[in-house]
């Protein structure tokens, strides 16, 4: 499984994957901070809608679409991102290049919930068709969270080397727990920083009767989710493969649980004091939260692809079975397995014509050709004669092999 | 009145960092679980498989001898390694404590890298007669400065290679 001489389970050229080492969690960061909240936001208004009063909690409904669910700019951001991440895949670990099923599987699911999501938006502002509206909403979110759902899975794929080359006769291996954990994570966050933006709302209200509502959902949503957080975050770690760990995951996972902790804090603030605003230096910790989630499964996946890992990859579904090595025509047997067994063990110090650690089996093996019997006591018991060599060592030979090789080195050495 | 609010928040707070110190905890315990059966054991003698396999090109068997012919691959005995090293680089430090080692008869203690459980019977020679190349199972050892396990060495990796090259999947075949 080799193209050109170069395994096919080889990731890009460094000069690419330096750039794309770079470039790729910064776009994922985009990506699941964007598209969380989004689906957050779009959650809590279809709740809002569904279960609120019209004249209560609709308007709020709309103020949060209105800020995070799609226009035109959020659905080119975050259509450019996904097919920036599944490029970025593409190129840069070649070995699990999304196939067809897997670009449309991902896309197309998110693209039709952001179009929902961006009719439910329309039909919320116009206070009609509540039924239709309400299924729309619900729909355009479950697409979302579809597609993040295989994308979150398919990345944990990347820290799985070990079965990109079983991809093909099982396919079922998309579904991990590690990548069922980083998509419970990325809900929680996603949940938690539309909180925030809640809150943010509740601020930017004139009147602080109507400020109250929003502050008290927002920060409980997000209080809530950042609480069911860490449970999970430690169900990732506890289910990342042994490769992909190392210091530097478990310092950035006691950062980001640090961070988490300092985000609760200031959460539980906004829940109790509510005269000070709040909500912008939340905002910016949760992107600094996002951001450390990012890192860990960046520093995860550079663990488990190193060069020694991705090794030998090309030899699972491949074999060289002794019985394809046939012998040359015309050898006895005991040829023939004299020659395997030189070109396992002895071939390591020894070349028939030029030096190596030993000497030049043509100029040694010649002055046995009186006497074999001489060659094979040299070869089970070896003793130094030559003081410009180092020391042959007693090599762990059957009396077979001893036979078998000797016999090998007086027909193949020069006369 | 005002004294039990200030109470209740305190006591909020210290229930939200009391949480995500849990969290904390289980973080450091769920590490240090793992470093103790690390997938790169220091090993009492830096060994080098990037000299020996990969610069010096010696094949697995040359020192794994029983690789092809018995269940396990064989660590190999420290006469194989004082074979070469009575006369190759043997002021490098790591050479001396080797030596150290065959003068006091000693043995080195190696931390196990691959272990398998006690109820699967795995042998070397099937595999490597069936022509599976070492690296398969172990990976690019020669790349390694310190030897580490890079496969997951589960019961659903295994089944799943053997169905992928014909090999027997029956219970028997690797518990016994």
């Amino acid at each position: 499984m080799t193209a050109g001489g170069r395994s096919v389970y080889a990731l890009g050229t460094p000069v690419n994957l330096t750039l794309l080492k770079s470039v790729l969690p910064l776009v994922l960061c985009i990506h699941f901070a964007r598209l969380g909240v989004m689906a957050g936001g779009a959650t809590a208004a279809v709740a809002l809608d569904i279960f609120g009063t019209p004249d209560r909690h609709r308007g709020l409904a709309a103020a949060i679409l209105k800020r995070v669910a799609p226009g035109p700019g959020t659905v080119a951001l975050l259509g450019l991102t996904a097919v920036l991440i599944l490029l970025g895949v593409q190129f840069g670990y070649p070995p699990l290049a999304p196939s067809g099923p897997f670009w449309a599987g991902t896309l197309t699911p998110l693209l039709a919930g952001l179009a929902l999501l961006s009719l439910y938006r329309r039909l919320l502002r116009q206070g009609r068709g509540m039924p239709l509206r309400a299924s729309c909403g619900l729909a355009g979110i479950a697409l979302v969270l579809v597609s993040s759902f295989l994308l979150c899975c398919g990345s944990g794929l990347l820290v799985m080397p070990e079965k990109w080359p079983l991809l093909e006769p099982v396919p079922m291996l998309l579904l991990s727990w590690s990548g069922t954990a980083r998509y419970l994570e990325f809900t929680c966050l996603s949940f938690a920083a539309t909180g925030a933006v809640i809150i943010l709302l509740g601020e930017r209200t004139a009147e602080p009767e109507d400020a109250r509502f929003p502050r008290r959902l927002g920060g409980g949503m997000a209080l809530l989710f950042m609480l069911a957080w860490p449970p999970v975050l430690l169900f990732g770690l506890f289910n990342l493969p042994a490769i992909a760990l190392s210091g530097a995951v478990w310092l950035l996972a006691a950062a980001a649980l640090v961070l988490a902790a300092i985000l609760a804090l200031q959460l539980a603030g906004a829940l109790i004091k509510t005269e000070k605003r709040r909500a912008l230096p939340i905002l910016a910790l949760f992107l600094a939260l996002f951001a450390l989630w990012v890192l860990i499964d960046h520093q995860a996946r550079e663990n488990a692809l190193d060069e020694a890992s991705r090794g030998g990859l090309d030899a699972v579904l491949t074999s060289a079975p002794a019985s394809e090595k046939k012998p040359a025509a015309g050898m006895a047997p005991a040829v023939v397995e004299g020659k395997a067994v030189f070109e396992r063990i002895c071939a390591v110090c020894h070349r028939f014509e030029v030096r190596l650690v030993g000497p030049p089996l043509d100029a040694v093996v010649p002055k046995y050709r009186e006497d074999p019997e001489a060659l094979k006591a040299f070869i089970r018991t070896p003793v130094k004669r030559d003081p410009a060599y180092p020391e042959m060592p007693k090599l762990p030979l059957t009396e077979a092999e001893i036979e078998a090789v000797a016999a090998y080195l007086l027909e193949k050495a020069a006369p | 009145m005002r004294g039990d609010k200030w109470r209740m928040r305190l006591l909020a707070r210290l229930a939200l960092v009391g949480w995500f110190g849990l969290a904390l905890l289980v973080l450091a315990v769920l590490a240090r679980h793992r470093e103790q059966a690390p997938v790169a054991p220091v090993q009492p003698i830096d060994f080098p498989h990037t000299v020996h396999a990969d610069r010096l090109k010696l094949a697995c068997t040359f020192c794994h001898t029983f690789a092809d012919r018995s269940s396990r691959a064989g660590v190999p005995p420290l006469a194989t390694c004082m074979a070469c090293h009575r006369s190759i680089a043997v002021e490098r430090p790591e050479v001396r404590k080797l030596r150290g080692h065959v003068e006091r008869r000693e043995p080195v203690v190696w931390q196990r890298v691959h272990r398998l459980p006690d109820h699967v019977h795995f042998t070397h020679k099937r595999h490597v007669r069936a022509g599976v190349d070492c690296s398969a199972c172990h990976g690019a050892v020669a790349k390694m400065e310190r030897t580490k396990r890079v496969r997951p060495l589960t019961m659903g990796w295994c089944v799943t290679c053997h169905r992928a090259r014909g090999a027997p999947t029956d219970c028997a075949t690797c518990h016994r």
